[in-house]
Formats: structure tokens, sequence, C-alpha cells
């Protein structure tokens, strides 16, 4: 069910951040008319209650930023911002951009803070934003990533923000107040810009074997149009997640089209790491590290490596027998009370 | 301003195009699902997998069964894994009482009986000792507000159990489409 949608409005961003795609040179993305009209089809399918707005850098899309936040609030729907700061120049600066957010209806805000950003945004610019919004009590979450060596850690920004930030749990309930200081921290994913110098022993490993629960769920409309049908975090410029474009195609076409897709059915129900395994099996010359960060890391490198795919083309037709048969597996059991009844007798 | 060519960078790649049918009605998905569901089944198919698939209309040659048998395994587990954690909310079907619990850590935990069965519900900072005396614990649904037991059970079992899909059914997605023909 897809709760929400996000524009990576711009690949534009002040920043040049190791494993990202944006950049300063990055061209203009969506327009305002462009999301004005998927925000529309997005309030068609009936489920969707969140728009999100990142990028690149959302805020250098300056009033059709606005006007969008306003289009999706008038549709009933929620709104938030996932930014990295840039524009908290000073604390009266901070107040005056938040203050044009929540005009236009903003509902929350994310804001990107780690060793990788703060490379190029000084570290007072998102801390004047964050107070900016902290003093006007919008819910706010502080985005922060780090590695074994980060110096910019949750404790370094609990001092320097001169405010208790809190831990973000997943499924935790949070009080008004509390919501306006959570901090969400995650190991750096290598894939993006530099990957390739990665450290990937400086590199903090999290579980990488499951099925992906991002991929068909997550819905993210790129800045070239394109549709993302996953968290966005693996390469953009994969096949699987760039197959529809977004500006000749309707959403629910896109969504229908992801929906049918073998490959990320695969991911889904199954998750790169077992298509690596069977690549494996079906060519033992294919080699795969013996560890990976996270998901995304492996599934970046199952999709973007000519070898796995090559080896993946060849038996197409058998993983999508396999894939069909599972998926036909699940649609069968769905809504099947009497079955969930019995798998829960003690 | 000119349009990307969006796609066109999948020329570097090779391409990867195959699709599932989501209305097929297939004779050998029945038989998976029993092979999943049904432990006598699943015994009796891996012992002589091609006569029990034949019996079922299904005509399998010896690399299909292996393959089918492998499927049916890894449903097997996935339903063992995805569905623990549910029956760990069952704690038993015999007691009738009702408490609610604040734990050393600040969290809470209701443990009431419902529909014959017993459940325990933790929100916070919950761990095994905190909620160890109710003999049980919440695993892998921590926080989530619940009306009702039946209906968390059911929200967490298509949760767990249902693949990534982004609309709930094919159906759904022509009820949209449909919808959409009539606006303007």
């Amino acid at each position: 069910m897809i709760n929400s949608i996000c524009f990576l409005t711009t690949y534009r961003c002040n920043a040049k951040c190791d494993y990202c795609e944006c950049g300063p040179k990055a061209e203009t993305g969506l327009t305002l008319a462009e999301m004005v009209r998927l925000i529309d089809e997005a309030a068609e399918l009936g489920t969707v209650n969140l728009v999100v707005f990142s990028g690149g850098e959302p805020s250098l899309l300056r009033d059709d930023l606005f006007a969008a936040i306003g289009h999706a609030t008038s549709r009933g729907m929620l709104t938030r911002v996932v930014t990295n700061g840039m524009w908290g120049i000073t604390p009266k600066k901070a107040e005056e951009f938040v203050d044009r957010l929540l005009e236009a209806g903003l509902s929350e805000i994310n804001i990107s803070v780690d060793d990788l950003h703060q490379r190029w945004i000084p570290l007072e610019r998102p801390r004047n934003a964050f107070l900016a919004c902290y003093k006007r009590g919008v819910k706010c979450l502080l985005a922060h990533k780090q590695n074994k060596s980060s110096m910019i850690t949750v404790p370094y920004l609990r001092e320097f923000f001169g405010v208790d930030l809190i831990d973000y749990e997943h499924g935790r309930e949070y009080t008004e107040e509390e919501q306006c200081r959570l901090i969400s921290s995650g190991s750096i994913i290598p894939v993006g810009r530099n990957e390739d110098q990665a450290d990937l022993s400086d590199h903090i490993y999290g579980s990488w074997r499951h099925s992906c629960g991002s991929v068909l769920r997550d819905i993210i409309v790129g800045a070239r149009g394109n549709f993302l049908p996953c968290c966005g975090i693996v390469t953009k410029n994969t096949p699987e997640l760039t197959r529809e474009d977004l500006r000749t195609t309707s959403l629910i076409d896109a969504i229908d089209n992801a929906n049918r897709d073998v490959m990320l059915n695969w991911i889904a129900l199954e998750g790169p790491a077992a298509i690596a395994e069977f690549v494996k099996e079906k060519d033992p010359s294919v080699q795969f590290a013996d560890e990976y960060v996270g998901i995304c890391h492996i599934c970046n490198e199952v999709l973007t490596r000519p070898d796995v795919r090559r080896v993946i083309a060849e038996h197409l037709p058998e993983i999508t027998e396999r894939v069909s048969t599972h998926r036909a597996f699940f649609e069968g059991i769905r809504g099947d009370e009497e079955l969930v009844a019995s798998y829960l007798r003690p | 301003m000119a349009q990307s060519p969006v796609l066109q960078i999948e020329r570097r790649y090779q391409a990867l195009e195959a699709r599932v049918d989501l209305r097929r009605r297939d004779p050998r998905d029945r038989l998976v699902r029993r092979l999943v569901l049904d432990d006598e089944m699943f015994d009796r198919f891996a012992a002589s997998p091609i006569v029990t698939a034949a019996a079922e209309d299904v005509e399998l040659d010896h690399a299909g069964a292996e393959r089918l048998l492998a499927m049916a395994e890894r449903l097997r587990a996935r339903v063992r894994r995805d569905l623990q954690p549910v029956r760990n909310d069952i704690i038993s079907s015999t007691s009738t009482s009702t408490q609610e619990n604040t734990n050393f850590d600040n969290s809470t935990s209701w443990f009431r009986n419902y529909g014959g069965y017993n459940w325990l519900y933790s929100k916070g900072h919950t761990s095994e000792t905190s909620t160890g005396s109710l003999g049980g614990t919440s695993q892998g649904f921590e926080g989530v507000p619940v009306v009702e037991p039946e209906f968390r059970t059911l929200r967490s079992f298509r949760a767990r159990f249902y693949p990534g899909q982004p609309l709930v059914s094919p159906d759904l997605v022509e009820e949209i489409r449909d919808r959409l023909k009539d606006r303007p």
C-alpha cells in the first residue's frame, strides 16, 4: 500500500557529497506543473497521505517549493521537506525560511547532518535551521549517517545543537514536543559518487540477506521524471529503477507496471542476496563479497554488475517462473483469514 | 528546457525485462500452496514428486520437480520465520486475566484475554527482562498502536507475509483506473 510519494525535486545541490548522485552542476529538476500533476495523480490513488519533497536540495526550487507544498496541503495531504539546511545562514534567515514553509502548509521537516554533508555546508547552518524549527514547534527529524570514524556523532550534535535530541525508533510513539527533536542515525551505504574509493573497513555493517521492504512500497519521482519504485539509495541509473518516464506515463500505469516487473518482485520477495545466490549457483565464476554494509549495497551490485546481469538474462524464463510462483502463493493467501487463524493456533 | 532522456542511460545495461502474470490461475500454484501449508502433502511430494504432482494435474519433469520442491521449501521456511513473531504474541489460551504493567524502563505493557487467546502488548522500550514476568514479549511489533488484537494480527500477518506490493491488489489498480476514467 503506497502511503507516501517522494519527489526528488532536483538533482542539483550545493553539496557534492560522497555516495550521492547530486551536485552543483546537475540540471534543474521537476517543474511546478509536473509536481502539481503528480500530486493530483497521487491523491487520486486514495491511499497517499504524505508528500515528501527531497532532492538534491529542494530549497533551491525557491517559490516552486512553497507552491508545491501549498498544493499538496490543499489536497489534504501531509508534507515533508528533506533538506541539508543550507538556508540556515543566520538564525534570522532560518526563521524566515521556516515561516515561509509553515505558511505554505508544511507538516514536518528532515534535516541531513553528518560528516558527508558538513564537508560542504558549515554545521552552523543545519543548526540554525533545526533551532528555527524547534523554536516554532515544527516536527523535525535530523537524518544522520555515520561510519566508524565519523566525527559528527549523535552525542556531538546534542552538544553542538544544545538540545537533548531523541533517538528515533520506528514505530515508537512520541509526544508532540519530542517529535520536534528526533534524530535518526544509520550507516553510510557506499553507493553513489566515489563508491569505488570507499574504505569498507570503516563502514558499519548491518543486515543485508533479507528481502527488501522498500521496493514496490516506496514510490519516488526522480528529478528527470523517472519513476523509482524503491527507497532511492541504489543508483538511479539502473533500468529497473528508471523504466518509466512520468512525463509520458501516468502514475497508476507506472505503479502497475512496476508491480508486474519480475526483477522488482524478485527483490521484494527474496531480496538481492537470494539473487546473488542464484547467480553463483548458475555460474560459480561470478563472485560476491562475504559481507555487505546493507541491503542497498548488495542490491546496487546485483543490479549494476554486467556479469551478474548476464547470468540473470540467460536464465530469465526460469526466474520468471520462480518469481511468478512465489508471487502467486502470496496472492493466493491474501486475506485468507481461515489460513491466518490456522497458523495462529498455539 | 528540453526534456532529459530518462531512459537513454539504460543502454549501458543488459535488458532484464519480464513480467509476472498477477491474474494467472495455474494448477502448479495450487500445488505449491498445498505443499507449503500441508505437511503431509509436502512429505509425499518430497518422496515422489512427479507422481504426486500428476495426481494434482501438474506435469513435471525431473528438473521442474526439483525447482518446485526448492520453491516449496523456501516458502515453508518463510512461513515459519515470518509467523514466529506472531505466534510469540500468543501466550496461552487458558488465562482470562487482564493487567497493565509499567516496566522498569518506563515502557508499558498490557496483557489480556481476547477471543480465547491471551495477548501481550508492549510499547516504549521493551526487552525480554522487562516483560519476562508475563511470559513473553511482543517481538517485532514494538510501538504499533493497536485497537484490537485481531486487527493487529491480520495487519501484522499481511505486512510480514505479503510481498512488497504498492497497491493492495490488481483489482484495486483496476478500481483506481475506473475511478480516474470518470474524472474530467
